[in-house]
């Protein structure tokens, strides 16, 4: 896997730069959606009555 | 643990904790945090170009989860956003034009850092004196800054051509509201003035300019500090997301420490995005200050580490000191979330 990337990188420069803004935004956009689902499970399971949004401007 | 591209061992649970760290300050500060994750990669023996590169990666993929964060929470200023990045874009590429030329002659070191240590210093004092200044001004509103009268007459602007004509659109309007910053009507050349110098300094100085559009937000166009944070988050996807592409082209970004360190970015922010809803606009403002004043110190260190080989030992010292700001304002936010949340508890059976 190690090599493959490392000549993939190598050869298809601008593709490879796409590829790692792709896997970060891909991970973000996956890493925010278990978050909030794990967050929504926790609320539901506490009774969920989340904090009333305070007003903070 | 070995890292193919960057040729390096690290541990991976200090890349855990940075990440943690990093991902905390962003959503709590809307700042990309590239001072901090640099200086922190760089004392875990990372190479400094993969320094920068990988920690380019990882601005970009915590600014969107806190992005999406603070869109949730009704913080994110779409609009503005976007016609900021009408000035921040061209502004970024100006910068990297003079970068070439004060390359060219050798300078760019020096004037980096020197500019760094003036603009931190500036803006961490300013932060701070405004607070001092607003908590002796008992006639001030809870919250408000010092300079919103400037930000009044910044926003009541009026700065021609006050409509321009498109074809097929016809005659446009330069003014805009921006209800969810609260502003009746703004002239849209003031957020793409503000977004060309931001944009500027942020490529001079090689950073996301979050640090920079964070305080001129607030103090410059009056825009309520939680929507300053997650509009200024939304700049930096783009910012960071140029910088990554520029560093992945040339080799120079480390995938698998990026993930990793994302991966620990996306607890801290939860962390430092629902901080965000319960500590006081204040308080975010004064604890931003004192951040901004440790990396200015820290970046002080390390200028002064480079004037002989006797003290190279400050440049160590530099990164332990931001390391460590880092890691207590962390804990700060977390000690203020918690006490604040306790008091809304107690205080809503009283409100029912």
């Amino acid at each position: 896997m190690n090599e493959f990337l490392t000549e993939f990188s190598a050869d298809y420069t601008f593709l490879w730069a796409l590829f790692i803004i792709g896997t970060m935004g891909v991970a973000a956009v996956t890493l925010h959606v278990f978050w909030s689902i794990v967050l929504r499970a926790i609320a539901s399971l506490r009774g969920g009555q989340s904090a009333q949004h305070k007003d903070n401007r | 643990m070995w890292f193919p591209s960057a040729e390096v061992s690290v541990n991976p649970a200090l890349l855990l904790l940075l990440g943690v760290m990093v991902g905390t300050l962003s959503g709590f500060f809307g700042v990309g945090g590239g001072f901090l994750i640099t200086g922190g990669l760089l004392v875990f023996g990372v190479p400094p170009v993969f320094a920068v590169g990988t920690g380019l990666a990882l601005i970009m993929g915590s600014s969107i989860i806190n992005t999406l964060k603070h869109s949730h929470l009704g913080n994110v200023d779409l609009r503005l956003g976007l016609i900021m990045l009408g000035g921040t874009v061209p502004g970024v590429f100006f910068a990297e034009q003079l970068n070439s030329t004060l390359e060219e002659s050798g300078l760019i070191g020096p004037v980096i850092r020197y500019v760094y240590i003036v603009f931190l210093a500036a803006l961490g004092g300013f932060i701070v004196y405004d607070h001092l200044k607003q908590r002796r001004n008992t006639a001030a509103a809870e919250g408000e800054v010092s300079t919103a009268s400037l930000a009044r007459r910044v926003q009541a602007m009026r700065i021609p051509p006050h409509a321009i004509w498109l074809p097929r659109l016809g005659k446009i309007p330069t003014y805009v509201p921006l209800p969810v910053s609260g502003v009746e009507r703004m002239s849209v050349f003031i957020p793409v003035i503000v977004g060309f110098t931001v944009g500027f300094f942020a490529g001079l100085l090689g950073a996301g300019g979050g640090f920079l559009l964070m305080p001129v937000l607030i103090f410059g166009m009056g825009i309520p500090t939680t929507v300053a944070i997650g509009t200024d988050l939304f700049q930096i996807i783009v910012t960071g997301s140029w910088g990554t592409f520029i560093y992945a082209l040339s080799h120079n970004v480390d995938p698998l420490m990026a993930i990793i360190m994302l991966g620990a970015a996306s607890v801290g922010s939860q962390l430092g995005t629902t901080a965000t809803r319960f500590v006081d606009a204040a308080r975010i403002r004064i604890l931003y200050g004192v951040t901004i004043l440790g990396g200015c110190v820290s970046v002080a260190l390390d200028q002064a580490s480079t004037y002989s080989d006797s003290v190279e030992f400050l440049s160590t010292m530099a990164s332990v000191v931001l390391l460590s700001v880092a890691g207590t304002m962390c804990l700060i936010i977390a000690t203020m979330m918690m006490m604040a949340r306790r008091e809304t508890r107690e205080l809503q059976p009283a409100d029912d």
